[in-house]
């Protein structure tokens, strides 16, 4: 009867593994993607965060290229006083081009830097656990700089491949300007999409300062004997 | 030049600030403890038991004084050098555990070491049987009662094969009966030639101990030891002393 009990508590327990089974070993890649997946939602809203401005860049990044070959039609002649007015507008829109994307560019910076220490406070007391245990501030850094970087380039992947789909769309869409009195032809330039990776890269790199800083700052015992 | 202990505090100093006041958790505290001792350290919160703990195991530096481990002046190595002394020398048990939810019991046992290159994985698989977890492997700490957390930190804390484990509150969050088992456990590790040193409020699991020090407002007010012949009492004013 006990034997027949504890078969079946232990298929029982058997039912409540992990659905991963018994690993090889554990890296810190494995590690590093088991703690996105496990705050998957916040996960998925950063990235979406990031997808949406990534997006927004590769957009204006196109209508700077459209502007560029608009206005090239209309002023490679010789310099007329139209022409010459024109060139003028094509420069104001520019700026205004360059001021929209820094803008994407900041925004993406503060959502790193945004998840980044929510992440850092909310697993403070993990990560002093680690540190405890002996890993380094470093390979602790390493861990949490990492998983944001994963979740920075599933946010630019996922905002490269949003605007293969819908820039075509928006072109044929005929994306008018000006109140319609100018239509604005959308150029995908594939080196904007590289553009996007570096600069969401970089956003990434710059955005984990502050939370990183957090950490190596930290004591991990006072982190514990807080929880304690 | 006489031996020195294997572990040794020598008139640590530390205060924290709380609020606006601040605290004295230890108060020119001295002690020597040898290699293969297990000592209990009892007190009422805020005696500065962690404290000490976390001086030993170089989570913190004392504001005077000095900690000396395995002839090693903890206190004098940078962060991250005691951190590598930490992973190298020293397991820590926690009373919450401190696993990490997402990762099974091996994986949590193998934490310590994810940076190696080569990952131990067979001897965190014989650590879990050895703590009574044998088929507890791939479970998540959620699914786990407390008694199976503790054992597994346990087999995390031994993964490195330290010489010195120290547990902070270990059946602090457990029942008594498993805290029977798990104080049985360290027992068997000491008996390995292990150094334990327990924090504990616990007189049961303090009493398993071959080492009993009472310290109260940061200061040693008892200590006693078993020996040969029997309880022996420490000094205080010699700073602990050194059973034979």
């Amino acid at each position: 009867m006990r034997d027949r009990e504890n078969r079946l508590a232990t298929r029982k327990r058997a039912k409540k593994s992990a659905p991963w089974g018994t690993p090889k070993k554990l890296t810190p890649l494995g590690y590093m993607v088991r703690e996105v997946w496990r705050n998957r939602s916040r996960t998925f809203m950063s990235a979406a965060g990031i997808a949406s401005l990534a997006l927004l860049f590769i957009l204006f990044s196109s209508m700077e290229q459209g502007l560029d070959d608009h206005f090239r039609g209309e002023t490679e002649d010789v310099p007329t006083e139209e022409s010459i007015e024109l060139f003028k507008v094509k420069q104001v829109m520019d700026d205004w081009v360059y001021l929209i994307s820094a803008l994407c560019w900041t925004l993406m910076v503060l959502v790193i830097v945004n998840t980044a220490t929510i992440t850092v406070v909310e697993r403070k007391f993990e990560l002093a656990s680690l540190r405890a245990l002996g890993l380094s501030s470093v390979q602790v850094s390493f861990l949490v700089g990492s998983s944001m970087m994963l979740i920075v380039s599933f946010g630019i992947m996922a905002g490269i491949i949003a605007s293969v789909v819908i820039i075509p769309l928006l072109d044929i869409a005929n994306l008018s300007l000006l109140g319609g009195g100018l239509d604005l032809p959308l150029v995908y330039d594939p080196i904007s999409i590289v553009n996007t990776l570096l600069l969401g890269l970089g956003a990434g790199a710059l955005g984990l300062i502050p939370p990183l800083l957090m950490i190596i700052r930290s004591s991990p015992m006072e982190v514990l004997r807080d929880a304690g | 030049m006489p031996d020195r202990p294997f572990i040794e505090t020598i008139d640590v100093v530390k205060t924290y600030k709380v609020g606006s006041s601040m605290v004295t958790a230890l108060d020119h505290f001295s002690i020597g403890i040898e290699e293969g001792e297990m000592v209990a350290i009892m007190g009422p919160s805020g005696s500065g038991k962690t404290s000490l703990l976390n001086m030993i195991g170089g989570l913190d530096r004392p504001d005077s004084g000095a900690v000396r481990v395995k002839e090693v002046e903890i206190n004098r190595l940078g962060e991250e050098q005691r951190a590598r002394f930490r992973k190298n020398n020293i397991g820590f048990i926690f009373q919450f555990f401190n696993l990490i939810p997402s990762l099974t019991a091996i994986e949590n046992v193998l934490v310590p070491v994810m940076f190696e290159r080569e990952t131990p994985v067979k001897r965190a698989g014989e650590l879990l049987e050895r703590v009574g977890l044998g088929d507890r492997f791939d479970h998540l700490p959620g699914m786990l009662s407390g008694g199976e957390r503790q054992r597994v930190a346990i087999a995390r804390a031994l993964i490195n094969d330290p010489m010195l484990i120290l547990a902070d509150e270990p059946t602090g969050n457990i029942d008594s009966e498993t805290a029977r088992e798990i104080v049985s456990l360290f027992r068997e590790l000491n008996d390995e030639g292990k150094t334990l040193i327990l924090a504990t409020h616990d007189r049961i699991v303090a009493g398993r101990a071959k080492v009993m020090i009472k310290i109260r407002d940061g200061r040693m007010v008892r200590g006693k030891a078993h020996s040969r012949d029997g309880m022996r009492s420490l000094s205080p004013d010699k700073g602990g002393g050194v059973p034979e």
